[in-house]
């Protein structure tokens, strides 16, 4: 293994190879590029701001296959979900994947309106308030494929085999630490509330927010351990998860990440990627438990569809 | 949303993986992922342009800066360049190869 230092090292002196060659074998390129105000090096930070200003929300639409398309109108789905729910024909879950079926295969940005139409689906579904944007933030994205990740260490001295047994520890333990830190400084001050925060976790790309170092320390305090709604949109498998960690990189193909549990919630024991929602939860009372989303303990009485 | 039309193809899961067991702190890792996002963006590029007829160069660019999430890209890629799906993949599997023999083996 290679030290440390020499990988960094290495790896920049791979970047600045990269950047020369391209720049030698298609100068035009990078000129172009940056008469438009565009270092191919930040391309993300691009991509983030042109979504954040709102002018690739109409070009989504417009572009957008009809394989692809968007979801049929809020009003549509309210009212099929409406004359499912009056007949109890079918389970919560099984009217949300039927909802979610509408959604395009390959994950996407969403627009404004598609997330407004999930949010209710959502709720009306499971009673939880399920939101895309909470206090005026907002995620990169919140269509995009879940990845597994490994346990996060909560306080000094915290072992794998301290977090349960069986399959959950298959993933093993985090080298370094989560984005926040150890849960608790000790194993004494570990309370109930952050076993479970680390048990049902979620990792998220806050690094690629455009705003992300301009914000602070507010952004990184408001991320902190903030629930989110994770659904699996091709079983309806619900988990509220705690943000523990940033992440991942985005060239690994995966926009979000969970933990053991909630993966295995999601979608079982081999579940290791797949395509899901991922909106905040709307909790201000602290009243929504972590963990898996029960369906079946829905008040019916209090869930209501109002058409937008 | 900072997707890439190509984000589908970047699937460096093994490297994510081992360069996580090398890196001091949380700051050097974003550092190093930065880093590589930057190295595959410049190698994807480069091996689109060495394929994608000169004449079309500026209008790709184009595209690019305007829409870099935009699937349509690749799309409009294929219709220029056969297999564009399998060079670019390739593309990445070979950097994937590259930096985990040469910097984390």
């Amino acid at each position: 293994m290679p030290a440390k230092k020499d990988v960094r090292a290495k790896l920049k002196l791979k970047q600045i190879k990269a950047r020369k060659r391209l720049g030698e074998k298609h100068p035009h390129a990078l000129k172009l590029l940056a008469d438009k105000g565009v270092d191919l090096g930040k391309i993300r930070e691009h991509s983030s701001k042109l979504i954040g200003a709102g002018t690739l929300a109409s070009a989504l639409l417009l572009s957008a296959p009809a394989s692809d398309g968007k979801l049929p109108p809020t009003h549509k789905i309210t009212g099929e979900l409406k004359a499912q729910w009056e007949g109890l024909s079918e389970s919560p879950q099984k009217i949300l994947v039927t909802a979610l079926e509408a959604l395009p295969e390959k994950t996407r940005a969403l627009t404004r309106e598609e997330e407004k139409v999930l949010e209710q689906v959502i709720e009306s579904t499971t009673g939880v308030r399920a939101r895309a944007s909470l206090e005026g933030e907002h995620l990169n994205t919140t269509y995009g494929l879940i990845g597994i990740e490994q346990h996060l260490r909560r306080y000094p001295g915290d072992t794998i085999g301290q977090h349960g047994g069986g399959w959950v520890l298959r993933q093993g333990m985090a080298p370094g630490l989560g984005a926040w830190g150890y849960f608790a400084p000790t194993k004494s001050e570990l309370t109930p509330d952050l076993v479970e925060t680390e048990k049902w976790y979620a990792v998220v790309q806050t690094l690629y927010l455009p705003d992300w170092g301009k914000r602070q320390p507010y952004l990184r305090d408001w991320y902190k351990y903030r629930k989110v709604m994770i659904v699996n949109t091709e079983n309806g498998n619900a988990v509220v998860a705690a943000i523990a960690d940033a992440g991942p990189a985005a060239w690994t193909g995966k926009h979000f990440g969970g933990s053991p549990e909630v993966m295995n919630y999601l979608g079982g024991p081999r579940y290791t990627k797949g395509p899901v929602l991922l909106f905040f939860v709307d909790d201000p009372d602290n009243k929504v438990p972590l963990g898996p989303v029960e369906y079946g303990k829905i008040n019916l009485e209090d869930v209501s569809l109002i058409e937008a | 949303m900072s997707r890439i039309f190509y984000d589908e193809l970047l699937v460096l899961d093994n490297l994510a993986i081992k360069l996580r067991g090398v890196v001091e702190s949380r700051e050097e890792m974003e550092e190093l992922w930065a880093v590589i996002d930057d190295l595959v963006h410049h190698r994807v590029l480069e091996a689109i342009l060495d394929e994608l007829p000169r004449e079309h160069h500026e209008e790709f660019l184009s595209i690019l800066a305007d829409k870099p999430h935009d699937e349509q890209n690749l799309v409009y890629l294929s219709r220029k360049i056969e297999g564009v799906e399998d060079k670019i993949l390739g593309v990445v599997s070979e950097l994937e190869k590259e930096l985990l023999e040469e910097l984390l083996g």
